[in-house]
């Protein structure tokens, strides 16, 4: 690396240390509350991840995933189910998305009649909502399962929702460092920056990103420590259904593309 | 797959979904309301307190304290996203990359073509048109979706793909997380690999 470019990396981390920095403390001042306090305090109703993939044998059937209540230690599921104060739902818009119509027009949303493993929940749709918008009631009923048991409802509709491994995979430990203001727990004061760079394995890892060289990460001055996958050793709460594609089709129409999201609620707005 | 080609990939992905999504910040034409049949009297109404879509979107680009309207808004009604995605892209590239990157992730859904027969997703595979592996889109459970949005915010992919001038400003070390997926998922249902 010559000289001009070791000095213009070396710039480049202080400008991007001092930026974050100044976002830090610009988003500590801005506000004294927590980012969604109802979401920390009740992680049932915190969504970790949205998915949503063919069955990988039958192109004619597609399964969706929300997974919620993060971060439960292994060996540490027993007890933890869905939050029967809460709605769970996948929304969907199905007809126009190609041309930026995003309204939801079919929703799958769930509850629990308990609370604990025992618990009994019912799937209601997929239907047309009662409601667009972030206040919903409950569509026709379509069944009922168990906690922690594979279940097939009317329909073709196979469903299960129980405590599975985290499929997520992020160094966010590292993440924190670089963005303090994104770990609730540095709330509602987080600290400066402690790092600006992901952790590299060695100094010697190439990075070449579309074909353009950027050098080693020694050369760019990156921390060099073993990355690490915070998520690995942890599971989550899993709401797994798979239908029929034509089931999220749109009103006598075919298949086609969707707009998917997923949301929780209460009947308070708050918690619970 | 390598690191290298994985970046390659984003690339072409992001390609596709600029070129598909450079509109798609707008509402317009969509009113707010009832359009189904009326919920039954002394139905719980229930008020939604969070939301998720793509994923690293909201976490990546939002500040935190704003992270609670964005949980409480429809993801093509959000007030404070799209302005969020754009401040803290100016923050580190220039105008036309932060730019790009608003039109690229809002509106904040997650697209899926239903209509193609394949078995596998890949997240921006309908943006893309199936650079990523399948223009099925969606999402994967393996789909190394932080290193994509990394490659896009910290990275060259925008340029690359001769979609806006390199603005100069990468920052090498921020473009990868460096961790591998590692998860044993299967092919049969529920598919998400059973708890530890």
């Amino acid at each position: 690396m010559s000289l001009f470019r070791s000095v213009g990396t070396i710039g480049s981390i202080f400008v991007l240390a001092f930026a974050i920095s100044l976002y830090s403390f610009s988003a500590a001042r801005g506000s004294d509350h927590q980012d969604s306090p109802t979401v920390v305090a009740n992680p049932l109703a915190d969504i970790t991840d949205v998915y949503a993939f063919p069955n990988p044998t039958d192109a004619s059937r597609v399964a969706l995933v929300m997974d919620v209540r993060p971060l439960i230690p292994t060996g540490m599921t027993g007890g933890i189910a869905l939050d029967p104060n809460v709605l769970y739902q996948f929304k969907i818009a199905n007809t126009g998305v190609s041309s930026n119509s995003f309204a939801e027009n079919t929703v799958l949303q769930f509850t629990a009649d308990s609370s604990g493993t025992s618990q009994h929940i019912t799937l209601y749709g997929p239907a047309k909502p009662n409601e667009v918008g972030t206040a919903n009631t409950t569509v026709a009923k379509t069944g009922t399962f168990k906690f922690g048991q594979v279940a097939k409802l009317k329909g073709g509709i196979k469903i299960f929702v129980g405590p599975r491994r985290d499929p997520f995979f992020f160094d966010l430990a590292q993440f924190f460092k670089i963005i303090p203001d994104r770990n609730y727990m540095n709330h509602p004061n987080p600290p400066p920056p402690t790092a600006t760079s992901f952790r590299f394995s060695s100094k010697k890892q190439k990075i070449v990103l579309n074909g353009v060289d950027f050098g080693t990460a020694g050369s760019n001055g990156c921390v060099i420590a073993k990355p690490h996958d915070l998520l690995s050793p942890y599971n989550v709460i899993s709401i797994v259904i798979e239908m029929p594609k034509s089931m999220l089709a749109p009103a006598g129409g075919s298949p086609g593309v969707i707009g998917l999201w997923a949301t929780t609620a209460t009947a308070s707005g708050h918690a619970e | 797959m390598t690191l290298q080609f994985k970046i390659a990939l984003v690339g072409a992905v992001l390609a596709g979904a600029i070129v598909g999504g450079c509109t798609s910040n707008s509402t317009s034409g969509f009113t707010p309301g009832p359009v189904g049949p009326s919920s039954m009297p002394g139905q719980t109404v229930y008020k939604q307190i969070e939301l998720l879509s793509r994923p690293a979107v909201k976490e990546a680009f939002e500040a935190f304290e704003d992270h609670n309207k964005t949980n409480r808004s429809e993801p093509y009604a959000d007030p404070v996203l799209h302005k969020q995605i754009g401040s803290f892209s100016l923050m580190f590239r220039s105008k036309k990359t932060a730019a790009t990157l608003q039109a690229i992730l809002y509106p904040n859904v997650m697209k899926a073509d239903l209509s193609q027969d394949v078995t596998t997703a890949s997240y921006l595979g309908y943006e893309t048109g199936g650079a990523t592996g399948s223009k099925f889109g969606g999402r994967g459970l393996d789909d190394d979706v932080i290193d994509i949005s990394l490659g896009a915010l910290f990275g060259n992919t925008l340029s690359a793909l001769g979609l806006i001038p390199d603005d100069g400003k990468e920052a090498p070390c921020l473009t990868t997380d460096n961790v591998a997926y590692d998860k044993n998922n299967t092919t049969k249902f529920p598919y998400v690999q059973a708890p530890l």
